[in-house]
């Protein structure tokens, strides 16, 4: 009964960018807006979610009251992790979106830009929902690979740039 | 779950198909029977001369398009490629510490 429910709330979530259509006639706009939705989601999604490991990995190694707060923290790593994943999931949805129906003005830059983020979310995914040992410490390295983070937000600026060009 | 799994994958497939074909162009150069009727009216060398002014007009388009890049015609492919190096690197690196971490040591 749980499982049901969480998986319709996480189908509903993939309406969350609807709102970017709301009241506008003009339709380029709109699908401009939704490439703002998929950045926005990503930038929430992954913000608290880097912080939050950070210090508690910052909080182990001070030791004392830091690391009793830290193990109290452990309790609160599910719903971050959930709430990381399910907006990154908007996020990417929406950016895919974007990209389907602006199609016509595919640039490199753009395609380099789904490329990493497909990477980043099949890694994810696997990741999370994978029971396999191998695989699961192969995506946990390559999902933190900071060379492939570096490189989603510079091709996330070289497309808003260009964009905007 | 594995059937809404399943069912989710056959859905995100469908519409992967289905929204690019809904806005891809129209072929331009298809011949519909407004067209025919306009042609046996106009004679063919008007039509023709018109398309010609029209694709004419297409070209010059493409050419302020291109224009309008803003990192000229190299830099956008060379960044494709670096970042298919940059992926690929990434994926043979991590195997590799991997391979490193797991494989046996060898007694002397």
């Amino acid at each position: 009964m749980n499982t049901k429910i969480t998986s319709i709330i996480f189908l509903l979530l993939f309406l969350a960018p609807i709102p970017a259509f709301a009241d506008d006639d003009d339709s380029e706009d709109a699908i401009e807006r939704l490439g703002w939705v998929a950045i926005g989601a990503g930038v929430i999604a992954n913000l608290p979610f880097i912080m939050f490991n950070k210090w508690r990995k910052y909080a182990v190694r001070a030791g004392g009251q830091s690391l009793l707060m830290a193990r109290q923290a452990v309790l609160f790593y599910k719903p971050v992790l959930n709430f990381h994943i399910i907006l990154n999931s908007v996020g990417y949805f929406a950016g895919m979106m974007h990209g389907l129906l602006l199609v016509n003005n595919l640039d490199s830059i753009s395609l380099s830009l789904a490329i990493t983020m497909t990477v980043l979310m099949t890694s994810g995914i696997l990741l999370r929902y994978t029971s396999s040992r191998n695989t699961k410490v192969f995506n946990r390295l390559l999902h933190g690979q900071f060379v492939l983070v570096f490189l989603l937000i510079a091709l996330i600026v070289l497309h808003v740039l260009i964009g905007n060009d | 779950m594995k059937a809404l799994t399943f069912g989710l994958f056959l859905l995100l497939s469908l519409f992967v198909v289905t929204v690019p074909t809904i806005f891809a162009d129209e072929d331009e150069d298809e011949w519909d029977d407004d067209d025919r009727s306009e042609y046996e009216q106009r004679g063919s060398s008007e039509i023709e001369r018109e398309q010609e002014r029209e694709r004419e007009r297409e070209h010059e388009d493409d050419d302020d398009d291109e224009e309008g890049l803003a990192f000229g015609g190299g830099m956008p492919d060379t960044i494709l490629y670096g970042t298919i190096v940059v992926i690929i690197g990434s994926v043979a690196y991590t195997g590799y510490k991997i391979y490193k971490t797991k494989r046996p040591k060898l007694s002397a």
